[in-house]
């Protein structure tokens, strides 16, 4: 019988409770390790203080943090949205969020930026989030590709690097045919100029194939362009690099970006590698580079006055919809805290820039992210198209092939268009009959 | 029994095909203790020249106490322990069925479970998540051990093995009037602990390196799993080798501990087979 | 006489039964189902019969690819990694029981470490320009030039293939020694007396009564070798170009990648249909040894 109370009262204390934590709204935020933060080094520092902050402003809300690896997590997002779980907010660049969008899944933000807001962001940094109109995140931080080179070996074989940055190709096949040498005098050459990787969903040498004017898709993304001359010269100049002036790391197409980076920057095999801005502070480190001088450049013009290109990729808070009004305005204003000046300077701890103008004074005393800055001013998206993980595959693949010298650069362009045709006309007739 | 003169042939066979077989475990063991600096491919090392515990410090220097590595240890052990012994026992029961009774129905079930494991489980992963998501088990460690309880390749190996135990203890004890369940637990399982015990190695192993489904289910890191925690230490750009290896390393030294257990057990019950 | 239908096998299923009924079977229905639907990321499920199996297996040239790198990986490595770890386990056993342990537990522990570790520590040594095995062979003069291992079409998937080879079978070892363990010593008393020689009584005794052991095997690296991810996945992400495409991680990144679920369920019923022929064969072909007097 004394079981029994007991067992009941604990149950009515529970229930008491749960309903106590109900009445609680519930933000789920899924957020990725970022920079040591505290002094314990906490990757997930930064992202606690800011729930802390804002749980502190509206102790209605409770803000569930779900810590994901960068190994597995992104699938793990993807599963969470594709079974009908998603988070309320996470950070997302535009082309993970295509399908999405297109389900109506994804809130659209362009009602909550105020007028300081939309002045604030650079003008990319919201293109970089607009799509059909509209923009669909609170944009965050920007980051990008550039080449990166070893000033130490520069200087051993003579190279003089151009003082804004950016050289043609032709300055670049010197630069790197200088920096191949054999280091050791047995015969064979241990420094190679150049050492780049190809994998899906990454641009690192794509800035060749669009040197000459190659563009993978037209701008409407109706029709495969990537046959035409420009981008074959663009992909062959790339391709010669290995096969034709042999400055490039053998095999290193087929290596992948963590083999590069010893070769790079562990054993100072390669001079030069394509990395994204995050590496300038990875060779700033003891610990994952050899502590060398090093210095950031365009990728090369095809002639001189041309503008050099890049990529970049931005990241920005997105919100999930959401049916309970209230709930919405609470994301909303967690997103806008989280992207706000303030926490945009705080990016100097990733590596990163800022998207507002107001925070972009961060780098001003640092030379080399100035010049970083200054690079990825003239940084192009991914076309935002639906099925881009699919074309982007398949002409990985195939240039890969060609920088190995298996396939021809004509090869490598002209034998995906057929495929990559048919899924641009599904898509279209897919988006047409909605 | 064979080849009596050559033996010491043998021995060196086995010995160079172990060393083979081991060369990539010992590399994982000395990159765990090379530090990060010195973590280059070139020359390869044999032995470490600096080295250090730094990698190990990192994991278990581990602070916010929610991410406490005892914790995810715990969580991993919870879900294979319980996962191998409710797994072993359930196939071994279902397993002597179909090594040992007729009944109706016996070969398409038994093909019913063989066929299953034929579905690639990545396709598996969205449906299941879904089960996980009705049952209310998500953010559990049940939702991790349930699905894994079922276990077609246990009662494949277990039917597999009990096919090839001699009728007669079994006639004998029948005669004498035992029934089903006295068989089974007195004659079938005693004879059975070879494989039982190789099973239960494999479920444990298995279960304790499992890391996609863990992370798909889970979202406290409080529940995490060992190896899906160890994931969140790493960096999105530059792998630190030494910190993973030494992740590995600690992952695997219960595994390993476990092994020489269950080998004195798998060695006793092969004894009594012989016997 | 009345008939009572014995129910005790039933009853010793069930347990197993019911889990397998709701986390195996229900999801696995669910999942072929979803090769006939059209699956939306708001979860709405349309009916589209054929078409997936259509556009993914049919008209799609990549699965097709995949699907003969893996059948050429598997066609290497499962008879062979069966075969021997039936060699290793017969050596094993002829060994005193102190260098059994020893050897029991050396061939068996590589297989304790992750899946991904191996392929990564794998993928060191294949690096052409100063991975081991480049270095070891160029250092004996057996070649002139570094080998591509991993970063030549020709090469990947051999390379593949021979770590698959040289990878310790410690299960199959372990299986084969536990089963070695059930064949009673008067059978080889009573070859040797009518003047069997060792390997005949090998192959004429050992080998068909480990039938049974020889058949899970079989099947299990089948169907393993049929879903090779994880080497894939870490080493070469399929490529070269496809030359190290295989069928599991195609399907995986067909819907977590691509998002398109029911694509990827009609491939994976493909594949499953080619993985149960070859079973059931498998099983028809290496009949039961049970009685041996």
């Amino acid at each position: 019988m004394n079981k029994s109370i007991k067992t009941f009262c604990i149950l009515i204390i529970l229930l008491f409770f749960t309903l106590s934590f109900a009445q609680k709204i519930e933000i789920n935020l899924t957020e990725f390790p970022r920079w040591s933060y505290g002094p314990h080094g906490d990757k997930f520092g930064w992202i606690k203080e800011q729930i802390k902050i804002f749980e502190k402003k509206h102790p209605e809300v409770k803000i569930k943090l779900t810590e994901l690896p960068w190994e597995g997590g992104i699938e793990k997002r993807q599963i969470s949205v594709a079974s009908g779980n998603p988070p309320d907010i996470t950070a997302y660049g535009l082309n993970e969020i295509i399908k999405p969008i297109l389900e109506g899944l994804i809130e659209p933000v362009d009602e909550y930026l105020t007028e300081f807001d939309k002045k604030d962001y650079y003008e990319n940094a919201l293109n970089a989030f607009k799509y059909q109109g509209k923009i669909w995140a609170f944009p965050w931080l920007t980051t990008g590709i550039m080449l990166f080179i070893n000033e130490d070996l520069c200087k051993q074989r003579g190279v003089v690097l151009p003082k804004d940055g950016i050289w043609t190709y032709d300055e670049f096949v010197d630069a790197m045919k200088k920096l191949t040498f054999d280091k050791d005098g047995d015969g064979r050459i241990d420094v190679y100029g150049f050492g780049y990787y190809v994998t899906p969903l990454d641009q690192a040498v794509w800035p060749f194939i669009y040197m000459d004017g190659g563009r993978p898709l037209s701008e409407d993304m109706k029709t495969y362009t990537f046959d035409s001359p420009q981008a074959i010269s663009g992909l062959q100049k790339l391709v010669d690099l290995g096969l034709k002036h042999n400055v490039v790391l053998p095999g290193c197409a087929a290596m992948g970006p963590g083999d590069i980076w010893q070769a790079f920057a562990k054993e100072q095999r390669v001079a030069c590698a394509p990395w994204g801005s995050w590496a300038i502070s990875a060779l700033r480190d003891p610990k994952k580079s050899a502590g060398f001088k090093f210095r950031v450049l365009h990728y090369p013009v095809s002639k001189k006055g041309d503008k050099p290109i890049t990529f970049i990729g931005a990241n920005g808070f997105v919100i999930f919809k959401q049916k309970d009004t209230k709930k919405l305005k609470l994301c909303v204003e967690l997103a806008k805290q989280l992207t706000n000046t303030e926490n945009q300077k705080l990016l100097i701890h990733y590596a990163s820039f800022p998207t507002r103008k107001s925070a972009s004074k961060i780098y001003e005393t640092d030379p080399i992210m100035l010049a970083a800055q200054k690079i990825i001013a003239y940084g192009v998206i991914v076309p935002p198209h639906p099925e881009w993980t699919k074309i982007d595959d398949k002409l990985s693949r195939q240039i890969q092939l060609a920088c190995l010298g298996e396939i021809s650069a004509k090869d490598a362009l002209t034998l995906p268009k057929i495929e990559i045709q048919r899924i641009l006309d599904r898509s279209f007739m897919k988006k047409n009959k909605k | 029994m064979m080849w009596k003169q050559n033996r010491l042939i043998v021995i060196i066979l086995l010995l160079c095909g172990a060393i083979v077989a081991l060369l990539p475990t010992y590399w994982m063991f000395v990159t765990a203790f090379t530090p990060e600096e010195d973590i280059i491919r070139m020359p390869p090392r044999m032995i470490p020249q600096r080295p250090t515990f730094e990698n190990f410090r990192k994991i278990f220097l581990l602070t916010d106490p929610k991410k406490s590595l005892s914790k995810w240890f715990l969580n991993s052990a919870i879900v294979s322990v319980t996962v191998t012994l409710t797994s072993l026992f359930v196939s071994a029961l279902a397993a002597y069925s179909f090594a040992r009774k007729k009944f109706y129905g016996k070969e398409i079930l038994f093909y019913l479970f063989i066929s299953t494991m034929m579905i690639p489980g990545e396709i598996l992963t969205i449906p299941m998540f879904l089960l996980v998501k009705k049952l209310n088990l998500l953010d559990t460690l049940w939702a991790i051990i349930l699905p894994a309880i079922p276990a077609p390749f246990g009662i494949f190996m277990l039917r597999q093995f009990m096919q090839d135990i001699p009728y007669d203890i079994e006639e004998a004890a029948r005669i004498d009037g035992c029934s089903d369940l006295t068989i089974f637990f007195r004659i079938i399982l005693p004879l059975t602990i070879p494989a039982l015990t190789a099973l239960g190695i494999f479920t444990f192993i298995t279960q304790w390196n499992m890391f996609l489904w863990p992370l798909i289910v889970l979202s406290s890191p409080e529940k995490y799993t060992l190896q899906v925690g160890l994931a969140t230490l790493q960096e999105q750009h530059v792998r630190d080798y030494g910190l993973l290896m030494a992740g590995a390393s600690v992952a695997s030294i219960p595994i390993i501990i476990l092994f020489f257990v269950f080998q004195r057990y798998f060695v006793r019950g092969l004894a009594a087979i012989r016997g | 006489m009345k008939r009572r239908i014995d129910i005790t096998p039933y009853l010793f299923i069930l347990p197993a039964f019911l889990f397998f009924v709701v986390f195996i079977l229900y999801p696995v229905i669910r999942a072929l189902l979803l090769a006939f639907q059209d699956y939306q990321l708001t979860g709405e499920v349309r009916f589209v019969g054929f078409k997936n199996f259509v556009d993914g297996v049919i008209k799609d040239p990549v699965f097709w690819i995949a699907m003969k790198n893996t059948v050429l990986y598997s066609i290497v490595r499962v008879p062979i990694n069966v075969f021997v770890g039936l060699i290793i386990a017969t050596l094993i056993y002829q060994c005193s029981h102190r260098w059994q342990s020893v050897f029991r537990a050396a061939y068996y522990l590589p297989g304790v470490i992750s899946l991904v570790v191996i392929s990564m520590v794998w993928k060191w040594l294949f690096n052409p320009n100063y991975g081991l095995l480049n270095q070891l062979l160029l250092k004996m003069q057996l070649i002139t030039q570094p080998i591509p291992w991993l970063t030549s079409s020709k090469f990947a998937l051999p390379s593949l293939m021979l770590m698959a080879i040289l990878s310790s079978p410690g299960s199959a070892i372990i299986l084969y020694l536990a089963a070695m363990s059930n064949i009673p010593k008067s059978l080889y008393e009573a070859a040797s007396l009518e003047g069997a020689d060792e390997f005949t009584q090998w192959w004429k005794i050992t080998v068909p009564l480990l039938n049974n052991t020889t058949l899970y095997l079989l099947v299990m690296n089948t169907i393993a070798s049929f879903q090779v991810f994880t080497q894939v996945y870490v080493m070469t992400k399929g490529g070269p170009g496809y030359a190290t495409t295989m069928v599991a991680p195609l399907i995986y990144f067909r819907a977590f990648k691509d998002y398109e679920f029911g694509i990827a369920s009609a491939q994976a019923l493909v594949l499953f249909l080619i993985i149960l022929s070859i079973s059931l064969i498998q099983f028809k072909y290496i009949r039961r040894r049970g009685e041996y007097i």
